[in-house]
């Protein structure tokens, strides 16, 4: 139908298979990103949004298990791949960078032996030579001083900040057109947060590369996105243009996460929190699992075949809420 | 009553354990009452019936002297079972004394005793058996002052490091405002609380003690004949291995291997049960 | 990059020293805590009483402690641990040739379990509950609990006795060949180099069901280590994320999964070379070999310590050695080691 669409998850449902028995983390989520596009993923921690990218990437955990649903990847259900063909997508067209750079790169390896293996796995082709110098000049790309140096540093001498640029050096290695970022600052300093994401940016401009930017920050994601998904327990509750949420969020959760959101002026006691935590997933759930904690909650909710639709008339801001704002 | 219920889930989801706790309470049984159990007198040899295989008469056989070998490997489990008992308890009294007193006083004395220990791991534990038992002198009581040795340095850390976490959680702190002196605090607060590791790590020490204590005797060292012991027994049935008599040999060796396996499995179902989260 | 390297060998070195004095010094007391006289021991069952006496004067047993620990020291400087009054050579002379037999034995075993041990416990880790798996669980659980006087008696009675595939527990060679050439003392390797292929057959042939015995036995933490390690590392993030870079299997498993697992492996292969050097011990007494173990057994029924202490002070000795390799390897695999030390 639309040829500018990159990504599409459609009805994905993840259950993991637990010590406690079978926990549903997904519910039918539903996601969208176009070319060139940059959509943020924001909720609350626990919320199931590294668990999205991981069953997207194909890289569960061996206890996850997709119960449903299709991810399509210019055209193509990746969940129907070949471990092959879909190991020659990954890090090729799609990349990912996480949460935690100390942990995610390998500990006793020299980084741009990291980026090299990289480069090796997607151009057979290459020289050795060849490969070090695109893994040199890789590394000069994320503004890392020194490239030639620092090609040898082992990650444990490098900072969080310096790791985390190595993860974006192997991540944009072989120049993705989808790059999901997920809480690519956590763990950082405030001002390498913002060098950090500000070359994210510019490097996925630069690229034309569409972005995928999971965090729980949601000035963040105003920043620096276009489009923004709420996620909660597991789904999506509203998708909606960065403008039209800040200006007229239509879910109730959306509401009180922009409530929640510090902002200057506003001291810490006014600061608004959100009533009661996270469902217990491992219990068997309504079909909206924000309905426990929800003050706008009708007897409607209670009917299944929650999904995300329009809102009132605008195409572009979905809602899967009974009694919306 | 609720923590009755709960071991007997526990113990019915891990089978191999329950096999294994039944299997030790039959070994315990014929350590203790081996005398009235056992069909022959074990010492009582019988020449012209030297070697005869396994029979009706003679379950296990007998051994170049004509004595039953079942009647000696049921008196057998008395030896094997005794030493590693005594050294275990030894070993975990000693070291846990020195472990706490080390980790919840530090210092000096935390040093003197990780010097002592270190000393100890720098042998290879059973040739330093040999060595102590060779030293103090060949019989079995110093058979059990060895065992305790080598089996020492793991309880002396296990319960040191512990100590140091427990040492620095909130409630020694509440204690000592409570007005309890150190000495209290370590002995009846701090202690009760590693009594669980100390516990697995006891049982997990059982079976390498056994196996310890019969592969001295095996050497000539501590237990002497004719007292009836698995490892003498093997050490006996060896000469007669290679002329194919192979029931001297196998029955005691087998019977030791039964009874550390299910000192091993019931360990880790110990630590399993105690412990969830080092389970592998 | 070699001065560096160079520089790790020589701190680890100095390292080991203080473990190397405190063993010295345990030997030393454990040979004072002897029951009776020393000199009469050291002398042997027939000595006269002027020979005790004199003796006692050699030994310095009429000096204080202090000074007699000074003696021994300097005795030990110069190679000299006494003499074995059954054998009637100096112990280090005995030991000398003895020991690469017992070395010969060991390292083999070693590389026996390390060559099955690793591949079990990685293919155990990257196919939870399947039958290797299982496999690998069984092998670990009753490995250890193996008597190895017994497994080699088991081998020998089936291997020997039963199916005649193996030769008689006898030593390291059947009756009717000669030792190679002397030159490391280790007949598979020196009768591959003069090219005697039956020697070098006849040898291999002694040394396989001894040899297996230790392995059984070194084969079950070995296989449980890496197969632990190997599961914690499989699911660390950098395995997650060299699967999200794309990378092959094969590079994943063998470049980021195994490099990270031997780390822990190779740090606890201390704990594996203490148990097989105290097996040894035993596995030599029920193969005839004429290791260094089986002559301090030999030794220590006759009463005549000097080879006993001088056994476990040189293997004593050659664990710090051993474990000083370890070490190294260690540091030479993980580059944070070298940062840290
Ligand atoms: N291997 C696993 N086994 C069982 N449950 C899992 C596993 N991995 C994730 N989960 C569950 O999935 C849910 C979502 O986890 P996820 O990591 O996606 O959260 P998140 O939104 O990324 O949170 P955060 O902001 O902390 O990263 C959590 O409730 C978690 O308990
Ligand atoms: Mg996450």
């Amino acid at each position: 139908m639309n040829t500018n669409l990159l990504l599409g998850v459609q009805n994905l449902s993840v259950a993991f298979d637990t010590r406690h028995g079978r926990v549903a983390v997904l519910d039918n989520v539903n996601l969208h990103l176009h070319k060139g596009e940059t959509l943020a993923i924001v909720g609350e921690s626990g919320s199931g949004k590294s668990v999205t990218a991981y069953a997207a990437l194909g890289v569960l955990d061996p206890a996850g298990k997709i119960t449903s649903g299709k991810v399509e990847f210019d055209g193509r259900n990746l969940l129907e791949l070949s471990p092959q063909e879909m190991r020659k997508l990954r890090g090729r067209d799609l990349a990912m960078i996480f949460q935690s750079p100390r942990t995610a790169l390998n500990p006793i390896r020299k980084v741009g032996q990291q980026i090299e293996d990289v480069l090796q796995a997607h151009n057979p082709g290459m020289s050795g030579k060849e490969r070090k110098e695109a893994a040199i000049e890789q590394l000069a790309s994320v503004k890392i001083t020194d490239p030639a140096r620092r090609y040898n540093a082992y990650p444990y001498e490098l900072s969080g900040g310096m790791c985390q640029r190595v993860m974006i050096a192997i991540a944009l290695a072989c120049k993705p057109r989808l790059l999901i970022a997920d809480e690519p600052t956590t763990g950082l300093d405030v001002t390498t947060q913002v060098v950090i994401m500000d070359l994210v940016h510019e490097l996925a401009q630069a690229h034309g590369m569409a972005t995928i930017l999971i965090t729980h920050d949601l000035r963040l994601a105003a920043n620096y996105c276009s489009r923004v998904a709420v996620m909660h327990a597991g789904q999506v509750l509203e998708d909606a243009p960065i403008a039209n949420l800040f200006k007229g969020a239509r879910h109730p959760y959306t509401k009180r996460l922009i409530a929640a959101t510090p902002k200057p002026g506003i001291t810490l006691e006014k600061l608004a929190s959100i009533p009661g935590q996270l469902p217990d997933l491992r219990q068997p759930q309504p079909p909206c699992r924000f309905s426990a904690r929800c003050d706008r909650c009708v007897p409607e909710c209670a009917a299944p075949g929650l999904t995300l639709v329009p809102y009132s008339d605008n195409a572009s801001h979905l809602i899967a809420c009974r009694n919306p704002l | 009553m609720k923590q009755f219920e709960e071991w007997r889930y526990l113990l019915l989801q891990n089978p191999l354990t329950l096999i294994a706790l039944i299997v030790f309470i039959g070994v315990v049984i014929c350590a203790l009452f081996a005398p009235w159990l056992v069909p022959y007198d074990p010492f009582a040899s019988d020449t012209v019936n030297a070697l005869q295989p396994p029979s009706a008469n003679n379950w296990f056989g007998t051994d170049q002297l004509g004595r039953d070998i079942f009647s000696r490997v049921i008196m057998g489990a008395r030896m094997d079972l005794g030493i590693a008992v005594g050294a275990v308890a030894l070993a975990a009294a000693i070291g846990t004394f020195l472990g706490a007193c080390a980790g919840f006083y530090g210092g000096h004395f935390d040093q003197a005793v990780g010097r002592g220990v270190d000393i100890i791991m720098a042998f290879p534990l059973f040739v330093l058996a040999m060595a102590i038992v060779a030293g103090l002198g060949n019989n079995v009581i110093n058979v059990v002052y060895a065992s305790a040795i080598i089996n020492m340095p793991f309880y002396v850390r296990v319960v040191r490091s512990e100590i140091l976490i427990l040492k620095n959680a909130g409630f020694v702190e509440a204690a000592r405002l409570c007005g309890n002196s150190n000495k209290r605090i370590l002995w009846f607060q701090l202690l009760p609380n590693v009594s669980a590791p100390l516990v697995v790590q006891m049982s997990l020490n059982m079976g390498w003690s056994m196996l310890n204590a019969a592969s001295l005797s095996f050497v000539g060292l501590g237990i002497r004949p004719p007292t009836p012991e698995w490892g003498i027994m093997v050490a006996e049935g060896a000469h007669y291995i290679i002329s194919g008599q192979w029931w001297v040999a196998l029955f005691p060796g087998l019977a030791l291997t039964l009874v550390v396996l299910c000192f091993n499995l019931l360990g880790d179902g110990l630590r399993d049960i105690i412990d969830p989260r080092r389970r592998t | 990059m070699q001065n560096s390297t160079f520089n790790l060998i020589l701190r680890r070195l100095i390292g080991a020293i203080p473990s190397l004095f405190a063993v010295i010094v345990v030997t030393f007391m454990v040979m004072r805590l002897l029951p009776g006289d020393p000199a009469a021991f050291f002398a042997g069952a027939a000595a006269s009483a002027e020979a005790v006496e004199q003796v006692r004067h050699q030994l310095g047993l009429n000096e204080s402690l202090l000074t007699q620990f000074w003696i021994y020291l300097k005795d030990l400087a110069q190679g000299d641990m006494g003499k074995s009054f059954t054998t009637g050579q100096p112990v280090t002379h005995d030991l000398m040739e003895r020991l690469p037999a017992s070395l010969e034995l060991t390292l083999l075993g070693l590389l026996i379990a390390i060559v099955i041990g690793l591949p079990l416990g990685m293919l155990a880790a990257t196919r939870p509950n399947s039958w290797i798996d299982h496999l690998c669980r069984l092998l670990t659980t009753s490995g250890v609990c193996l008597p190895t006087f017994f497994t080699g008696l088991v081998l020998i009675y089936i291997f020997y006795y039963l199916l005649g595939w193996a030769p008689a527990p006898m030593g390291r060679l059947d009756l009717f060949s000669s030792p190679p050439q002397d030159v490391t003392g280790f007949y598979l390797i020196d009768s591959a180099i003069t090219g005697e292929w039956a020697i070098f057959r006849s040898a291999l042939a002694q040394l396989i069901l001894p040899a297996i015995t230790l392995a059984l036995f070194a084969l079950a933490p070995l296989a449980r280590m890496t197969r632990a390690g190997m599961l914690g590392v499989l699911n660390s993030d950098f395995i997650r994320s060299a699967k999200a870079a794309g990378l092959p299997r094969r590079v994943i498993l063998v470049r980021y999964a195994l490099r990270n697992t031997l780390l822990p492996v190779i740090n606890t292969m201390g704990m594996v070379l203490s148990y097989l050097l105290g097996i040894n011990v035993l596995v030599e007494k029920v193969f005839a070999w004429p290791g260094i173990g089986s002559y301090a057994l030999e030794a220590l029924i006759a009463s005549d310590y000097a080879p006993v202490q001088g056994f476990v002070l040189s293997i004593a000795v050659l664990y710090v050695l051993l474990n000083l390799v370890v070490d190294l390897v260690c540091s030479l695999i993980d580059p944070r080691v070298e940062r840290a030390a």
